[in-house]
């Protein structure tokens, strides 16, 4: 019986240091960690607004594929969009302003070189950019799967832009 | 004594090398060998956490019951590994990015757990501290073969990045774009390139036996 209870307080003792440990180096790093999260984040909004400044907005999405809602300072707002492609997520930045697209651009994409990595290129880009949000928006050929997710992302922002009342 | 230390540290890299002869380890060793960058970051972490946790246990070697050993082990480890993840989490984001899953992971990586019951709970720290340096060594040089190889025929460029600054340190391409194999940046390059890689390792280590049998006897 002591036996036991020496066991259960050493692994407790040892437990407890460790925890301390943690806590300790949790908050010699907790800072740094969530300003690096904004940098990241801040590095890709300001490809489409280079001299705007961004606030998170809370939301409430039924689609699932909407991740993050940042306002613009000029009234835009931008949606962080993640949507299966052909082999792997995509995940990507898209712009509504006056009833139109005013901005796309892709933050990470791994679908096949030459086909399904061409949502990332200029040519989609900028057949997405300026379309307005009432007509369909423009698949890309021969990248097929690729493009209808990054549609299918583009209408889940444009709906959840409307029901959070952005122009 | 010191002769026998520096033996032990010598074994890590071939003839008791942790992922091509002991094959230990070798989930993280295939999953993240992609690139130069990724090699030398793992491989890094890894050497700190295998000298920091064979030293504590080291430490701790004389006072630790052996019936739970095995849990002050994992605690230690765990401990250790978190700690690190913080740190990369907090200084050098692009290699959290890419390394992601397989930081945590490192807390079940056999070689950790391995050398803290084979060596440091039954030596001193010293030697317990050079043999972590050691055997990390070996799993870092082993990592930057099969992601050298890797690297080059799958992308025909071999680079490294800072990746506390992200500036470039150097980025050389090897083979034109038209001619990569890119088959070798996927799980099927990870494998072949490894076993071929152990299998020489296998043919050095059994002509060095071959070599001591015939000069013995």
């Amino acid at each position: 019986m002591k036996r036991i209870i020496y066991l259960a307080c050493f692994l407790g003792i040892i437990s407890a240091l460790a925890g301390g440990i943690l806590a300790f180096v949790n908050d010699v790093t907790y800072e740094r960690i969530n300003e690096m999260a904004i940098a990241s984040e801040k590095a890709n909004l300001i490809k489409l607004y280079p001299n705007g400044s961004f606030e998170e907005v809370t939301f409430n999405d039924d689609s699932g594929l909407i991740e993050k809602v940042f306002k613009v300072d000029n009234g835009a707002y931008i949606y962080k969009v993640k949507v299966y492609g052909y082999k792997d997520y995509i995940s990507f930045l898209v712009a509504i302003d006056n009833g139109k697209i005013a901005g796309y651009t892709v933050i990470s994409v791994n679908d096949t070189p030459g086909y399904g990595m061409r949502v990332a290129d200029d040519e989609y880009i900028n057949s997405v950019t300026g379309t307005s949000i009432d007509t369909d928006i423009p698949l890309l050929s021969g990248a097929t799967i690729s493009s209808t997710s990054v549609v299918k992302g583009i209408e889940a922002a444009i709906k959840l832009h409307q029901s959070l009342g952005g122009n | 004594m010191n002769k026998q230390v520096w033996e032990n540290f010598k074994a890590g890299f071939v003839k008791e090398n942790p992922v091509f002869t002991l094959y230990l380890g070798m989930c993280s060793t295939l999953a993240i060998s992609t690139s130069l960058n990724n090699a030398l970051g793992m491989g890094v972490t890894v050497i700190i956490v295998l000298i920091l946790s064979n030293t504590i246990i080291s430490l701790l070697r004389k006072i630790t019951p052996p019936e739970i050993r095995i849990p002050v082990y994992i605690v230690i480890i765990s401990t250790l590994v978190k700690s690190m993840e913080l740190f990369i989490k907090a200084y050098a984001p692009t290699l959290n990015a890419a390394l992601g899953i397989f930081i945590p992971l490192i807390v079940v990586n056999c070689i950790i757990l391995g050398r803290a019951e084979a060596f440091a709970n039954k030596h001193k720290v010293i030697e317990s501290a050079l043999d972590g340096l050691g055997m990390g060594l070996g799993y870092t040089f082993s990592l930057l073969l099969i992601s050298v190889i890797r690297q080059i025929l799958g992308t025909g460029i071999l680079s490294l990045t800072n990746p506390f600054t992200e500036a470039v340190i150097f980025s050389i391409k090897i083979i034109p774009s038209e001619y990569v194999l890119s088959m070798f940046t996927q799980s099927v390059g990870a494998f072949i390139t490894f076993a071929l890689l152990a299998a020489g390792f296998a043919a050095i280590n059994a002509h060095h036996q071959a070599k001591e049998v015939k000069d013995n006897g």
